[in-house]
């Protein structure tokens, strides 16, 4: 286990090195940041005066955490796929498949900067939200961290069978593409589930998404409790979590099998 | 200590297709076959692909403290021998082991105890410095980072690469960055070593750096081997010479040299619109 955060330090710092010599795309990140909260703070004067969503107080709360939380998760899922497709077609892959390192601590590293990225541009956004309105609200953060965490693996997870694909058979963006286009349309992150049309209500019950961020939402704006949220909604992203944590592990561990089989790890 | 190794193909595998479900390598293997033995170890390895048999019942054996050189011409298979021994490619039939384990059942044990280079300079990170990915890729061997910094720093001034340590890999020139991909296999100090074309693009300087470094490789106590198409300056260090030949591995011998050439020369002489090589090769002309 020791081990395993190990190389997640150690990609992660090379992914920062690495990012570091791009400054101009990591102020630009933060930029555009800032215009986002802006559009969505317009958005909510328009919307906000709706049946559904009440004030535009409320629907500025409500999208900017979903926003903040589906970007991280969002992150999690592409992060593996999208370093794995990279050292792929850079020929750095073939070396990493020499060295002395699980599939499972290899996934995280590739995942550990863009998630950390991703949380603290989260961080960002609510900093910038509250000039605009992002008040009144009263955070349980013991509940906002567990819901990061039970979230995060299941999404990383999602991601890591990308990155199977990816060293399965080269293509890893259509995967995690396809779910998280379905996810963002069925999660609520822009707008309630219940606006959907009934035809739509069996991919929110089925999507992960539409349960972290209820659970998000109830920790971040009501503040409620831990174990009321594992009761409730978090108890079934939870049960997400130890299934697509297995599905995961052994997807990565039979791609990795199959590469080294018939030499595909230097193939792109 | 330099001792040995074989050289005779077994008959493993007939024909050219590609044997399916005949993997030496099942859990139910025998139990009263002996241990294999220390250093790189390979016995009837067999691997096709699409239908071309490219190694074809190899034997071959590099014991630790021996520097081993395969030579063999482009396409003979020697790279795919590197690959399955560093469990990059699995065989089609036949066993290969580093220091008793196998490539295939004992893959994580492999991975701790090889050094690899190929000849690829993509397989560094050409944003990071020589030092930096020196440094990555010995924390992913497990050293700690004191260990790691004293090992990057003693094998880059080994390799006579301190002065461009600091640099992008991006800037450095085609040689420096092969003394970088072969430095990086020399961290942790491996016990056994597989080295492809380590000369390749390198100056003179580059190369009487390279010979030394892979020898005292084998001074250590590694088992180090290295292929490549011609044996050039590789055969004066080289405690152990093979050929690749029809997917066999031979030793390497002047006679077997000689005739090669003279059988090229007499293919040539009766094609006088053909331009007779110039080049000697090494040991046919003694």
């Amino acid at each position: 286990m020791t081990r395993a955060f190990e190389i997640v330090r150690i990609f992660a710092l090379k992914d920062l090195r690495v990012a570091l010599t791009y400054r101009l795309s990591f102020a630009l990140g933060l930029v555009s940041a800032f215009f986002s909260m802006l559009s969505f703070f317009f958005i909510s004067r328009v919307v906000g005066h709706s049946a559904t969503v009440g004030t535009p107080a409320n629907y500025f709360r409500f999208v900017v955490v979903g926003v903040a939380t589906a970007n991280i998760l969002r992150a999690a899922v592409v992060a593996a796929s999208n370093n794995a497709r990279d050292d792929q077609v850079q020929g750095t892959l073939e070396i990493l498949g020499t060295q002395p390192i699980s599939p499972i601590a290899l996934a995280l590293g590739w995942s550990a900067l863009p998630v950390i990225e991703a949380i603290l541009e989260g961080v960002l956004m609510l900093a910038l939200a509250v000039p605009l309105g992002f008040t009144g609200v009263h955070p349980d953060w013991a509940s906002v961290l567990l819901v990061l965490v039970i979230s995060t693996a299941v999404f990383l997870s999602i991601g890591f069978i990308g990155a199977a694909f990816v060293l399965t058979i080269q293509q890893g963006a259509g995967i995690t593409g396809l779910a998280l286009g379905v996810m963002a349309l069925t999660g609520g992150t822009l707008f309630p589930t219940s606006v959907l049309p009934q035809s739509l209500h069996v991919l929110t019950i089925v999507s992960p998404l539409t349960y972290t961020l209820r659970s998000m939402r109830g920790a971040m704006l009501a503040g409620e409790s831990p174990i009321h949220l594992l009761s409730g909604d978090l108890g079934v992203v939870l049960i997400y979590a130890v299934i697509s944590i297995a599905i995961a592990s052994a997807a990565l561990s039979a791609s990795f099998r199959f590469a080294r089989a018939r030499g595909r790890l230097a193939r792109f | 200590m330099r001792s040995s190794v074989n050289g005779h193909g077994s008959d493993a595998v007939g024909g050219g297709a590609r044997p399916r479900a005949r993997r030496a390598f099942s859990k139910g293997a025998p139990a009263a076959r002996p241990p294999a033995p220390a250093g790189l170890f390979a016995r009837g390895l067999t691997r096709s692909f699409a239908g071309r048999v490219v190694l074809c019942g190899a034997d071959l054996e590099v014991r630790p403290g021996t520097l081993a050189v395969l030579e063999g011409v482009n396409g003979a298979g020697k790279t795919t021998m590197l690959r399955i021994f560093a469990t990059l490619l699995r065989p089609d039939d036949g066993e290969a082991s580093v220091d008793g384990c196998d490539v295939v059942r004992d893959g994580a044990r492999v991975r701790e105890r090889i050094g690899v280079a190929f000849v690829n300079e993509r397989s560094l990170y050409w944003r990071l410095s020589g030092r930096e990915n020196l440094r990555l890729f010995a924390r992913t061997r497990g050293l700690s980072r004191r260990a790691a910094r004293a090992q990057v720093d003693a094998l880059l001034e080994e390799l006579d690469l301190g002065e461009i340590a600091t640099k992008w890999v991006a800037d450095l020139s085609a040689g420096q960055r092969q003394r970088l991909i072969i430095a990086r296999a020399g961290l942790g100090e491996p016990s056994c070593m597989l080295i492809d074309e380590p000369l390749r693009g390198l100056d003179d300087a580059g190369i009487e750096t390279m010979l030394s470094f892979l020898s005292a490789q084998a001074r250590r106590g590694a088992a180090v081997l290295v292929v490549a198409p011609k044996l050039d300056e590789l055969r004066a260090h080289g405690d152990v010479l093979h050929r690749l030949r029809d997917g066999r591995v031979q030793p390497w011998s002047e006679d077997a040299a000689a005739g090669e050439y003279r059988s090229m020369r007499s293919d040539l002489d009766e094609r006088p619109d053909v331009e007779p090589p110039h080049e000697v090769p090494l040991g046919a002309a003694r």
